[in-house]
């Protein structure tokens, strides 16, 4: 427990003092993107690096929160409430969905998150009425009654106390009996259930959780930027989150921090390599996963354990 | 509902399992006394851990009933057999090797711990209290089953024998009224396995009553209040130890089957 | 109406029998070595892409296909001997996403040895439109659909006659037994990588002339063939196959008759309503956890 404090505070004091090394706004535009990838991380780690349940459609979730956020303020609606509304949906969507699907293991549980993350980029694409299609749509400014976050400098701040925010909820659930049944679940599924954990009601309650939580960063990321577009809820940005909390290292809270920050920033950096970005992004993928397969945070901690003894 | 003297702790009535055409347990039935220890004996592929996997929960039978301290649980998950006082280990090792022992033996306590997302969240304090006293459980569970030297291991660093102990004592920690040993003594040294079975009694003296499957006749002939014998699926004989040791039937397949291992080994 | 739904099917078959050889691939590495291989798809781009180039620069088209073929087995086995067999000991989700690293990099070698531009592939045999039963096919899809089954019977011929492909069947029904008895196992999971590339990139170059070729078409392309692993059941090659026809055939009859904006839906709403009836495929047989 004393542990996980270190961690909060190290965070939060990381995303106090980063401003000194923000020159100016794309820097801050970044940070604020990792951010929302870390919020949507930190919750899919809980499913994937904890519970061992993969899921190759989160992006879905995370798109139709934006979108429920761009569709219900363009009918007036107050953004916090269409924030909530979002998460409502999104959250009742996965209990529906995750019932069945999460019976399915492994491989065939990727195909069908799979699916339904698809299935729900191109009803958004499609349904152009209501979602402006594959153009996207325009979105109000996050705000109630007058007062409203502009800017990127207040919207660094939104973004760091909801990461902060997120991280505690995380490491919390995972000190306790619950998260210990999550990570039995990870184990033997077949233990777990004997020594009375509702296998099937924790699978869908973590999956419920952290589609909230990527629809929620959805709704944040709809409103700073302004837009959303389809591209958000596509197949390729769920791969994106699946890299990062694999990268950053699987059941590690911090490592998902870690890995949605650096697989955020990497592509900027790799953008003054121009012809030769996407090849050097996939050669530090692979090479860093071959190097370090149980991702970035749990490797380094093993080496600085053996370097401290 | 509290088990009144009548009441067997574990009835299993004419319960039967195919898997396609086989018929892995054929209409068996077994009653078993609160308190004492029952061993299943037979051959492999008898059926044994089939019928354990029936009495857990795991599988559904085909036919029969299944009654845990008098009432029916036929077909009742796991979980829910969990929550009535059934708990079990395996044969094949079903460890949370992601974790550590003592968190291992938390799992077992899963029941009787806060587990509400609400208060996971929201509570940590209260929970924290909760949880050391939870840890000082586990740990002294584990010393109580012979595992004092890995308080602090993580299973995956653990030797087989310890993992072993270490499903008892995780079994044990949801305070089980019944609790059923699958092949606790395989793979373990002579010694190791005259130590589960101290253990056994231990565990039956203080009220749980035990189910056991296991090959190791010594250990078995010397644990176990009564005896089962499996062949094939099918009952073949239930009695003492004594009187199965003079049942010719089990001579004939069990002992037979013994024999001829006997011999080719030591033809090889 | 009868000429229309014939008009579904040949298009459905057509992109049945890409899908099929595409989900063949996957099953190939699968059974080597349980591993997804997300960069399936960029084999299919590669046989495309090569062969579109070679051709461009005036090779006979016979050449540029071998040439092509050749290409794409060579960076198979290139990506199993450099990217794989490293991480041997790692994770099944670390792999896949090693797997992802690797589509991205040859989809960034791809751009750069390339451009970004759609390109077409002429027909192997011109594209006069046949009449059929009032509809009509193009002969590139008699070739697509020709060669399929040809690679299909080849594909038979190799496991069921030949010592090697035995050897790989062992391997995929027990790897620990098949190496006690003196197979060597790495080589399998070579040989897997080079067969699955191979069988990739003739899929590419089949389809090239018909839908265009692009250094990012491997995504998509590799998306429908996991799903037709997935629907024909992990493991099956005769669900490779049967998944990769029914999903070809879905989606034509889906685009058709349904919503041409929705025929992807379509496909993944019948796998996933499949996959909840039977949760391992349609082939994929029962799972048996021993506890």
């Amino acid at each position: 427990m004393r542990r996980d404090t270190a961690v909060l505070l190290l965070l939060a004091v990381g995303i106090a003092v980063l401003p000194f090394a923000l020159p100016n706004r794309y820097f801050y535009d970044v940070a604020i993107l990792a951010g929302i990838n870390a919020i949507v991380c930190v919750g899919l780690n809980l499913l994937i690096g904890y519970t061992g349940q993969i899921s190759l459609g989160h992006a879905g979730f995370f798109g139709l929160g934006a979108y429920a956020s761009a569709i219900l303020t363009g009918y007036g609606c107050p953004a916090p409430a269409a924030m909530a509304a979002g998460a409502v949906i999104v959250g009742a969507l996965a209990a529906l969905v995750g019932r069945p699907i999460l019976r399915l293991k492994g491989h065939y549980l990727a195909m069908a998150t799979l699916g339904m993350g698809i299935i729900i980029s191109i009803v958004i694409t499609t349904e152009d009425r209501v979602t402006g299609g594959p153009d996207g749509m325009a979105v109000a400014p996050f705000g109630l009654l007058g007062w409203s976050v502009q800017g990127e400098e207040a919207w660094y701040w939104v973004i760091g106390a909801s990461l902060v925010a997120t991280v505690a909820l995380a490491l919390n659930l995972i000190a306790s009996p619950v998260g210990r049944a999550l990570r039995a679940i990870h184990g033997s599924e077949t233990a777990a259930e004997v020594m009375g954990v509702d296998v099937a009601r924790y699978k869908r309650m973590v999956f419920v959780l952290s589609a909230v939580l990527a629809a929620l960063a959805g709704s944040l990321a709809a409103h700073y930027s302004g837009f959303v577009s389809p591209a958000k809820a596509g197949f390729m940005h769920s791969i994106e989150l699946v890299t990062m909390v694999v990268f950053g290292g699987m059941a590690s809270t911090l490592g998902a921090v870690v890995g949605a920050v650096l697989l955020t920033v990497l592509p900027q950096l790799l953008t003054v390599l121009k012809d030769y970005e996407l090849l050097m992004f996939g050669a530090l993928l692979m090479g860093t996963m071959i190097l370090m397969p149980r991702g970035l945070l749990p490797t380094l901690e093993t080496l600085w354990r053996r370097a401290r003894i | 509902m509290a088990p009144g003297p009548d009441l067997t702790a574990l009835s299993v009535r004419g319960v039967s399992r195919r898997f396609g055409g086989l018929v892995a347990v054929d209409n068996a039935s077994l009653d078993v006394a609160p308190g004492v220890v029952q061993a299943i004996i037979g051959p492999n592929g008898a059926g044994k851990t089939t019928l354990f996997n029936l009495i857990s929960g795991l599988y559904r039978p085909t036919q029969g009933e299944v009654r845990l301290l008098g009432e029916d649980v036929t077909g009742l998950p796991p979980s829910a057999l969990a929550r009535r006082g059934l708990s079990r280990t395996f044969q094949n090792l079903q460890i949370f090797f992601n974790m550590t022992a003592v968190e291992n033996v938390m799992v077992g306590a899963h029941l009787r711990s806060d587990a509400r997302l609400w208060s996971a969240i929201f509570r940590p304090g209260a929970r924290a209290r909760q949880e050391r006293e939870a840890i000082r459980d586990a740990r002294r569970l584990m010393e109580e089953v012979g595992l004092g030297a890995y308080l602090d291991a993580d299973a995956a660093a653990m030797p087989y024998g310890a993992l072993k102990r270490l499903e008892i004592a995780r079994a044990l920690a949801s305070r089980p009224k019944l609790l059923l040993l699958d092949e606790p003594a395989a793979g373990l040294t002579p010694p190791e396995a005259r130590s589960i079975g101290t253990l056994m009694r231990r565990i039956a003296a203080d009220g749980v009553t035990i189910v056991l499957v296991e090959h190791n006749m010594r250990l078995v002939m010397g644990v176990s209040d009564r005896i089962v014998v499996l062949d094939r699926g099918r009952v073949l004989a239930d009695g003492r130890a004594d009187e199965i040791r003079a049942n010719s039937d089990v001579a004939r397949v069990y002992l037979g089957k013994r024999m001829r291992t006997a011999r080719a080994v030591v033809h090889a | 109406m009868l000429s229309q739904a014939v008009q579904f099917l040949f298009s459905g078959l057509t992109l049945g029998a890409i899908y099929a050889l595409v989900a063949l691939g996957f099953t190939l590495i699968f059974n080597a070595s349980h591993v997804i291989n997300f960069a399936q798809g960029e084999f299919v781009m590669i046989g495309g892409m090569t062969t579109v180039f070679l051709v461009g620069f005036g090779l006979p088209m016979p050449m540029a296909i071998a040439l092509a073929v050749a290409a794409a087995t060579g960076i198979g086995m290139a990506l199993e001997k450099l990217a794989v067999e490293p991480a041997r000991q790692a994770s099944i989700t670390t792999l896949i996403i090693i797997t992802i690293g690797a589509s991205i990099f040859l989809r960034g070698l791809a751009q750069l040895v390339w451009d970004k531009k759609l390109h077409a592939l002429p027909p192997f045999t011109g594209d006069a439109p046949i009449g059929i039963l009032g509809a009509t096919i193009l002969p590139q899809s008699l070739w697509a659909m020709g060669v399929g089954v040809l690679l299909l019977l080849a594909l038979r011929w190799f496991f069921a006659r030949t010592l090697l492909g035995q050897a790989m069947l062992a391997t995929a029904n027990n790897r620990m037994a098949a190496q006690l008895v003196g197979i060597n196992v790495r080589r399998i999971l070579l040989l897997s990588f080079a067969l699955s590339a191979a069988l990739g990139a003739a899929a590419g170059i089949l389809i090239a002339p018909i839908t265009l070729t692009a250094y990012d078409v491997g995504t998509n392309i590799g998306l429908k063939g996991f799903a037709a692993v997935m629907l024909g059941g992990l493991g099956s090659s005769a669900g490779a196959v049967l998944g990769g026809l029914l999903l070809g055939i879905a989606e034509a009859f889906g685009a058709g008759y349904v919503s041409s904006a929705y025929k992807d839906a379509f496909a993944f709403v019948i796998i996933m309503l499949v996959l909840l009836w039977m949760p391992r495929g349609l082939l994929g047989g029962a799972a048996a956890e021993r506890v």
